[in-house]
């Protein structure tokens, strides 16, 4: 199946990835890329170029902000951070992602009695 | 960050985007090199996991993008271009928007100023008129009401004695005086005011004071304010003029203030003095105008509810006259009072020119659709690639509204020019207090009617394209079924509809017209030919006393009579085509014996009936033997003696001026001639019972009180065109009364356009109009004739191949417009029978349903659409049917 944004996370996902591992360190997008797909596994098959959409929605949003700076590899390279705005809406997202894993689960998990 | 700044930094935006990406991908390059893989290898590589670029580009960048206003951006652009390409369209169309939006953007500026723009008085809605509200029946039975804004002494006094609720100022018409300065008479605007009256309007004088309660009574001090223009003009703006003494009306006056430079007054002067208002003289009668301002926090019915008890005594003896009819005092918001004069006419004008634009609309509309239609194809293709309705119907109101919006930027610049041309064409009393201009209320105006307009265009196009059938219309040579049914049909229905509210227009435009035509052939009972006439104010109290009158009048008419090429002159206080004074007359003999009536009255000297040639039916005109010392005599009209004598043979009855007045003999009897009613205004023109007196016998008491409204003529009459006759005339005048000067000189033409300048304003406006709606109307027909035989040029040929005759094939398509139209006029003359009775009250000598107007109507649109229907359809007999078909 070929689709230019990955259909298969839902709405919010990708974005909530972002946020939640900017929130550790600030990245340059392809730090960013390869971190989620080790953290990941390469469990997610996402488009490394699918970040920069991502990106400027949440940079739009006031989520995060870039500076140009170098990188370790010397480069220069875009540097994302966490605005502490994204970091309210991480943890917003975050909780009512877990609310409704939760509910999936149980609908899911067969009734013990 | 703001949707601005964000549409400014973009570029930097988009760069850096690209930059970060380019840097993403030869990172990753890099890193697959620098696993051992070719370079080739590692860039394939790495665009592969990164994705399509350009798409992920492009997503990002839309992040920023404001999509509906590119959108629209886009849509305008294209819109200019299909403009563009259309240059004989687009003119059109533009022109005659900018005409349209135009012309009701000027007359709005009217409609502005005289209803809804404050008045320029400060708190100008705490300012009232007061009038005594009127109703019951008049003679003929019709029953009427009206609020009447004229007032006597007594009425003035009650008011400003017993409503504490208001401060009130009275004042008078405007008229003409003379004013000396050095050696020069100049005639000027005055008007009389009372105290206060600049209080109420809210003026404060710039020098000096307004008038005091002290100058204001019967025979109090001489003074007089000055408007700034005369303070300029005569004064040369002396710092000095508080208290000097100018030469006025031949008295000195006091100068006790000068007036700012932009003060407006509802009826404009040159100079003022005081009204001393009194119950005699002026006072005996409605002379007086009344204005009011409410005094802070008092309610309009806290003032109403203490002018109601108020019950002077010509409102009782109008309650006596009138069965059933009934009378009160009443506070009426000013504004409203001041726009009663002009309210029907600037409310016929509005409406005629907001049809003007509905029809430049549905001629649009028309035209709009034929070129939406012939569209319908890339419609198709552009739905079927996934564009939306709505994007379509975005991309089709675009068009309406570039034109509508360039249109209107056009219009307001003929707005400038009509608004120059109305104010120079209508007379001053129907100018709004404080002039019409464009300002930001009438642009407002001009911005909303353009939007709807562009929606009345751009809305039945819209409909139709929403309506494409993507599987005809991409149907191989689609251009087939373009325009057919529906287009049509609705074409039709835009035709029907402009030409009904051109039949309304043509139908007031016509009314107008015969009125118009019956009140300049009324017969004018004189010879109006080779006669001058010239006026004089006799406001001057050199001539108050009778021995200086009558010395005047003797020695300026001998003085015209020694002009070279002079028949005849003479002087009287009135014209034809003038009003009259209204005086009281007793019948003093006969079956009327006892009786009175209210009657014109003239003095004039010997030459007068002669110089006019108004006929003498019996009797004699006056002599020089009608001196003060012999006999009273008088000369009464036809209808005088109609009315209040019986009919009878006038010659020889006995009149009386009042019940204690010298007994008048009528020694002669002349024709009516047309006048400007003073009794009773039931036309522009008219005869009036009028009697005539002597100069030589006036009694002087009157002749001062009707010096004071009427300045007297001169008349002379010429063998035929003399040579600086105004020149001739002024030295005369100047021999006999030195220090008098006339004001202004006209021949009985341009009294009579005077008289009827209303009725020729209207004429000239609405026929204007109503040429201009039938012009538009009759292109709305030809165009879509025109247009059908070009949408049906395949199937004409094929039936012209099939047999039928070129007179069938064109009854066949010339029947669209005949029959569109005929509908039209049908629903026209419909309309136009209830519309008409809108503008009763400005019709005369013509009925609202005038058959011979209407059917003049019918033939001439009739005969009109018949032409504009059948010849576009010539082009039908140049199609070569072989040729069409072998195109096929």
């Amino acid at each position: 199946m070929k689709n230019p944004e990955p259909r298969d996370l839902f709405p919010g996902a990708l974005e909530m990835m972002i946020l939640q591992t900017l929130k550790r360190k600030p990245l340059h997008g392809y730090a960013l890329a390869q971190h989620i797909k080790q953290t990941s596994k390469d469990l997610l098959q996402v488009e490394e170029g699918s970040l920069y959409p991502a990106l400027q929605r949440m940079l739009k949003e006031g989520w995060v902000k870039a500076e140009w700076g170098i990188s370790a590899t010397n480069r220069r390279v875009r540097i994302y951070q966490v605005t502490p705005a994204g970091r309210k809406h991480v943890e917003k997202e975050i909780s009512s992602f877990e609310r409704t894993l939760e509910g999936i689960t149980r609908v899911l998990t067969p009734a013990k009695s | 960050m703001s949707a601005f700044k964000r549409i400014f930094r973009r570029g930097h935006l988009y760069s850096d985007l690209s930059r970060e990406i380019q840097e993403h991908l030869e990172e990753k390059t890099e890193e697959l090199m620098a696993g051992g893989m070719s370079r080739e290898d590692a860039i394939t590589m790495a665009r592969r996991a990164f994705g399509n670029t350009l798409l992920l580009e492009e997503r990002s960048r839309e992040v920023w993008r404001w999509p509906t206003l590119e959108n629209v951006i886009a849509d305008l652009r294209y819109a200019v271009r299909q403009l563009r390409k259309a240059p004989g369209f687009t003119t059109v169309c533009v022109l005659t928007l900018a005409l349209g939006i135009g012309a009701n953007a000027a007359v709005f500026s009217f409609v502005d100023a005289l209803f809804f723009r404050p008045l320029p008085y400060s708190q100008p809605e705490l300012l009232a008129a007061l009038v005594a509200h009127k109703s019951g029946a008049t003679r003929a039975g019709q029953a009427f009401s009206e609020d009447d804004n004229s007032h006597d002494g007594e009425t003035w006094e009650l008011v400003r004695d017993s409503v504490p609720a208001v401060q009130a100022a009275a004042y008078d018409g405007t008229t003409g005086v003379n004013l000396q300065t050095d050696k020069t008479v100049r005639y000027v605007e005055q008007q009389k005011v009372s105290a206060h009256y600049f209080e109420v309007l809210g003026i404060h004088p710039i020098i000096g004071r307004s008038f005091t309660e002290e100058e204001d009574r019967p025979s109090g001090p001489r003074v007089a304010l000055l408007s700034y223009a005369l303070w300029k003009s005569a004064f040369t703006l002396d710092p000095q003029i508080f208290g000097q003494t100018i030469l006025l009306k031949g008295a000195p006056h006091t100068v006790v203030g000068v007036l700012p430079a932009n003060s407006q007054t509802p009826q404009s002067a040159d100079v003022w003095t005081p009204l001393q208002p009194s119950r005699s003289g002026e006072g005996s009668g409605n002379n007086y105008s009344i204005i009011l301002r409410l005094h802070e926090g008092t309610t309009w019915q806290q003032v109403d509810a203490q002018l109601r008890p108020l019950h002077p005594s010509y409102l009782i003896d109008f309650t006596r006259g009138q069965k059933n009819g009934e009378v009160w005092l009443q506070a009426l918001p000013l504004q409203q009072d001041l726009a009663r004069p002009a309210r029907l006419p600037t409310i016929i004008l509005m409406s005629a020119v907001g049809f003007i634009l509905l029809i430049a609309c549905a001629n649009l509309a028309g035209l709009m659709l034929v070129r939406v239609l012939r569209r319908r194809p890339e419609m198709a293709t552009r739905l079927a690639l996934g564009a939306t309705g709505a994007a379509i119907l975005r991309q089709v109101m675009m068009e309406p509204l570039l034109l509508v919006l360039t249109g209107a930027g056009a219009g307001l610049i003929v707005a400038v020019g009509i608004l120059d041309f109305l104010c120079k064409l209508l007379a001053p009393e129907m100018l709004p207090v404080g002039g019409a201009n464009l300002d930001l209320r009438v642009m407002g105006f001009a911005v909303a009617v353009s939007f709807c307009t562009a929606l009345m265009i751009g809305i039945l196009p819209a409909l139709e394209a929403s309506r494409v059938d993507l599987r005809t219309s991409m149907g191989a040579n689609s251009g087939r079924s373009v325009g057919e049914a529906g287009g049509r049909r609705t074409r039709q229905f835009l035709i029907a509809a402009e030409v009904t509210l051109t039949v309304v227009l043509l139908s007031t435009a016509g009314l107008l017209i015969r009125t118009l035509v019956h009140l300049k052939t009324l017969p004018p009972g004189f010879d109006p030919s080779n006669v001058m006439t010239a006026r004089v104010s006799l406001d001057d109290a050199r001539y108050h006393d009778a021995a200086a009158f009558q010395k005047l009048l003797n020695t300026s008419v001998a003085a015209m009579h020694r002009i070279p090429g002079v028949e005849s002159a003479a002087v009287g206080l009135s014209l034809p085509y003038e009003r009259g004074l209204n005086n009281g007359i007793l019948v003093a003999d006969g079956a009327q014996a006892g009786t009175g009536w209210a009657s014109s009255a003239v003095y004039v000297t010997p030459e007068y009936f002669q110089t006019l040639r108004i006929p003498v039916l019996m009797g004699r005109a006056f002599t020089e033997n009608d001196t003060s010392g012999s006999e009273r005599v008088a000369i009464v009209n036809v209808s005088f003696a109609r009315q209040y004598l019986g009919g009878e043979d006038a010659v020889q009855r006995h009149l009386k001026t009042s019940k204690a007045g010298p007994t008048l003999t009528v020694v002669g009897l002349v024709a009516d001639v047309a006048k400007r009613p003073g009794l009773e205004q039931t036309a522009p023109l008219a005869s009036e019972p009028t009697y005539y007196l002597p100069g030589a016998q006036t009694d002087q008491n009157m002749a001062n009180i009707a010096h004071t409204w009427f300045q007297p003529s001169w008349i002379v009459r010429t063998r035929g065109p003399v040579s600086s006759l105004a020149g001739a005339m002024q030295k005369a005048l100047e021999e006999a009364a030195p220090a008098l000067t006339f004001a202004g000189f006209h021949n009985m033409r341009d009294l009579e356009n005077k008289a009827l300048e209303h009725q020729r304003t209207e004429v000239i406006l609405l026929a204007v109009l109503a040429g201009l709606a039938l012009m538009l109307s009759l292109i709305g027909v030809y165009g879509l004739v025109s247009n059908l035989v070009t949408q049906r040029t395949r199937e004409i040929g094929i039936r012209m191949a099939l047999g039928s005759t070129l007179q069938r094939t064109i009854v066949e398509i010339g029947k669209a417009g005949i029959l569109a139209a005929g509908w039209g006029i049908a629903a026209g003359l419909g309309l136009a029978l209830f519309t008409v009775r809108i503008i009763r009250t400005e019709l005369y000598g013509v009925r609202p349903h005038d058959p011979v107007t209407f059917g003049a109507i019918l033939i001439l649109l009739l005969a009109a659409v018949l032409v504009a229907s059948l010849a576009p359809t010539a082009r039908i007999a140049r199609i070569d049917p072989a040729s069409v078909l072998r195109s096929e």
